[in-house]
């Protein structure tokens, strides 16, 4: 049984072989498009190509192309659909798949971070100390050490810190008011800031704040979450530089509260006054803002005037007090830079 | 009519008539869905877009086709990100990590090594990203391509980068023309190999205006310094920190329109010296052209707050296409269908280095 004449259409095809246009008649004909002259292809091989004209490809061949010109709708109708935004997003449309990809993104990002913090948690501390210090060295070389000052500072970091598991604190030569926690549970206190402290108790709570950053594991978490969201959607710049910056910005404030937090705590445990503190971090934070960030990632801070009335209140509250640190020990630690020339590590600590 | 040649003037082998009208749905849905995958969709959407404008591209009154995947693109980053990965973090991490630790010679030979191996994989990307263009574009069924798989252009793109930077950039045209050549002369479409023979004499002129800039500033300055000297009245500062700022705009604006002048020089040499079989091709865009190109852009961009960066594509492709030309002859029987394996993953390296080409 042969196809009415009327069902043929006019059309023309390229047989991925040559450029040579081959004018041809095509027809349906049980279930298979016979090209005469040429081929017969079952429709499960077609594919179309464009989704105005109707232009067919084979799956099997490629270059080969067959343009249609007068199809008739039962013959449009048993050709394969055309594609439109191509795809699975073509099965279940743009507006659904839109939605179903937001969910998905913003499900991927919630994991990586919540995925990055329980990994960094989970990595052993003896391997975040070893990692520290291939990152950053000690800073043996260009620590401020005279051996009174630095057995002040390692009496006060001992009280400070979880009981066992005491931190590596040292002063270093440079003219900046702030105190960091470097990966592997270093801290380092900037000269300027023991110069500018009224008093120990002062120090005592800056020092608190970055034993909190470690006991926290504020830093591995960081550096984690960094390189993961960095992978994730680091690479895809544009609007996507911004969304990374707000996330570690508000992570970074809830860390800063975080340490506040420990500081508050360790301090009653040592029986050391708060008081002083909050006015520390007023002055300092006033300062800091206009110098330039060393370490990017403790830029962000709460509200000043909400640490200092943390701090104010923590005060309040009455305890037996004591100072930090007792005149003979204050002077040492003041005095530690005195004899200390190496003033290069501004320029080293710029990564 | 199945065996006919075509033989075209130079005018109107290429022509392209899409509009944005058309383009608009494709670029906002794409940029949609960028925006709710972080940007992942940004592979296929580069597909789509490519879609549409090769098919309202026609070459001798026959339309192009890409046949690429978001796909392919979205493998060859996954590669790139593979390659450069090691490089990039040991230039991120372990260099501190070595300055710190007091090792700086170290530091700066590790640096200086991953280094080489970028700028190594820069060349390579772009071999890469031109096989794989070629390899998906199709004009009556037949493909382009290169049996070459651009491992040794990178050494070629890295020794002579390095060597046209020496003596002060004057070996800098040189070094792009030698590696266009070298580029296009290893791509073919169908049986027919490119040749590229362009050379450096035409736009060694434009290059020297680069040297020519600074002498013509310090004229200036000491121009301008000898007037304000000359006055009766003592230089009154707010004129000269404006007059500076001025120069300096002056100068950064000078510097845009000598590398647009050179570039474009650099264009119709290079694209006016290649042949493909009896075609031979011509570009014809001045510099004026790309300037008001690239104004447009601006333009476009400032206007739509920004979502004009969606239709940059479409006007690089159309600019690139109404300047495009060829002349010769096609023999549709002799043009058949290319023999070159076709590179599985597309132009990652490109993508990651982002030096997208045109």
């Amino acid at each position: 049984m042969s196809a009415p004449s009327d069902a043929r259409s006019r059309g023309w095809l390229y047989d991925g072989q040559s450029a040579i246009r081959h004018e041809v008649n095509v027809l349906l004909l049980d279930g298979r498009l016979v090209i005469e002259g040429h081929v017969t292809v079952a429709l499960a091989d077609l594919e179309r190509i464009d989704a105005s004209g109707l232009l067919l490809g084979r799956r099997d061949v490629p270059g080969w192309r067959l343009g249609i010109e007068d199809a008739p709708p039962a013959l449009i109708a048993a050709l394969p659909q055309p594609p439109r935004l191509g795809g699975w997003l073509d099965r279940i449309g743009l507006w659904r798949a839109a939605i179903v990809l937001a969910v998905l993104s913003a499900l991927t990002v919630v994991a990586t971070i919540w995925g990055a913090e329980l990994a960094a948690r989970s990595v052993p501390r003896s391997w975040e100390r070893k990692l520290g210090d291939a990152m950053t060295g000690d800073f043996a070389d260009d620590a401020c050490v005279t051996p009174a000052g630095q057995a002040a500072l390692d009496d006060l970091a001992r009280r400070l810190s979880p009981p066992g598991d005491p931190m590596r604190v040292k002063v270093v030569d440079v003219p900046i008011v702030n105190a960091v926690a470097l990966p592997g549970g270093q801290i380092l206190i900037f000269r300027k800031l023991i110069d500018e402290a009224k008093s120990p108790d002062e120090l005592a709570g800056v020092l608190g704040h970055e034993i909190g950053h470690v006991e926290k594991r504020h830093v591995m978490v960081a550096l984690v979450r960094r390189f993961g969201l960095g992978l994730l959607i680091g690479t895809t710049g544009g609007s996507s530089d911004y969304a990374q910056a707000l996330l570690e910005a508000r992570y970074s404030r809830s860390a800063e509260a975080e340490a506040d937090d420990y500081a508050r705590w360790a301090m009653r445990a040592a029986h050391i006054s708060p008081l002083a503190t909050a006015g520390f971090f007023a002055r300092a934070a006033k300062e800091r803002r206009s110098e330039p960030g060393v370490f990017a990632y403790f830029a962000s801070h709460p509200a000043p005037d909400d640490r200092q009335r943390a701090f104010a209140e923590a005060a309040a509250r009455k305890a037996k007090v004591r100072p930090a640190l007792n005149p003979a020990a204050w002077a040492a630690v003041r005095s530690i830079c005195a004899g200390h020339k190496r003033p290069t590590i501004t320029q080293r600590l710029r990564f | 009519m199945d065996d006919m040649d075509e033989d075209q003037g130079a005018s109107g082998a290429f022509v392209f008539n899409g509009n944005w009208r058309e383009f608009a749905p494709i670029a906002l849905t794409n940029l949609l869905l960028m925006i709710v995958t972080l940007g992942i969709y940004r592979f296929w959407a580069k597909a789509r877009e490519r879609r549409y404008l090769w098919s309202r591209t026609d070459f001798i009154g026959d339309p192009l086709e890409w046949t690429g995947t978001g796909k392919e693109l979205f493998v060859g980053f996954l590669f790139a990100i593979l390659l450069i990965g090691p490089p990039v973090l040991v230039l991120q991490f372990g260099l501190q990590a070595l300055i710190v630790r007091g090792h700086p010679g170290a530091a700066f030979l590790i640096g200086m090594g991953a280094y080489v191996v970028l700028l190594y994989l820069i060349g390579v990307a772009r071999f890469r990203g031109l096989r794989y263009r070629l390899s998906r574009t199709y004009w009556h069924g037949i493909r382009g391509g290169s049996d070459v798989q651009g491992w040794r252009y990178g050494i070629s793109y890295f020794w002579k980068t390095v060597v046209g930077s020496l003596a002060a950039g004057l070996l800098i045209p040189w070094s792009m023309i030698s590696l266009w050549n070298e580029r296009w002369g290893s791509m073919s479409f169908g049986p027919h190999r490119f040749e590229s023979y362009a050379s450096q004499g035409p736009i060694f002129g434009r290059f020297m205006l680069f040297y020519l800039l600074p002498v013509v500033g310090c004229v200036g300055v000491v121009g301008t310094a000898a007037m304000s000297m000359g006055g009766a009245a003592p230089a009154d500062p707010a004129k000269v920190g404006i007059m500076l700022v001025a120069g300096v705009v002056a100068a950064y604006l000078a510097i845009g329109v000598i590398a647009l002048a050179f570039y474009a020089a650099f264009f119709r040499e290079g694209v006016g010296h290649l042949l493909l079989g009896k075609l031979r091709f011509h570009f014809d865009a001045r510099t004026i052209d790309w300037f008001k190109l690239i104004l447009g852009h601006a333009g476009l961009v400032i206007v739509t707050l920004g979502i004009g960066l969606v239709f940059i594509s479409y006007r690089n492709w159309a600019f690139f296409i109404r300047h495009m030309a060829a002349s010769g002859e096609v023999t549709l029987a002799e043009m058949t269908q290319s023999p070159t394996a076709a590179p599985r993953q597309g132009e990652g390296l490109l993508d990651a280095f982002d030096v997208g080409a045109f």
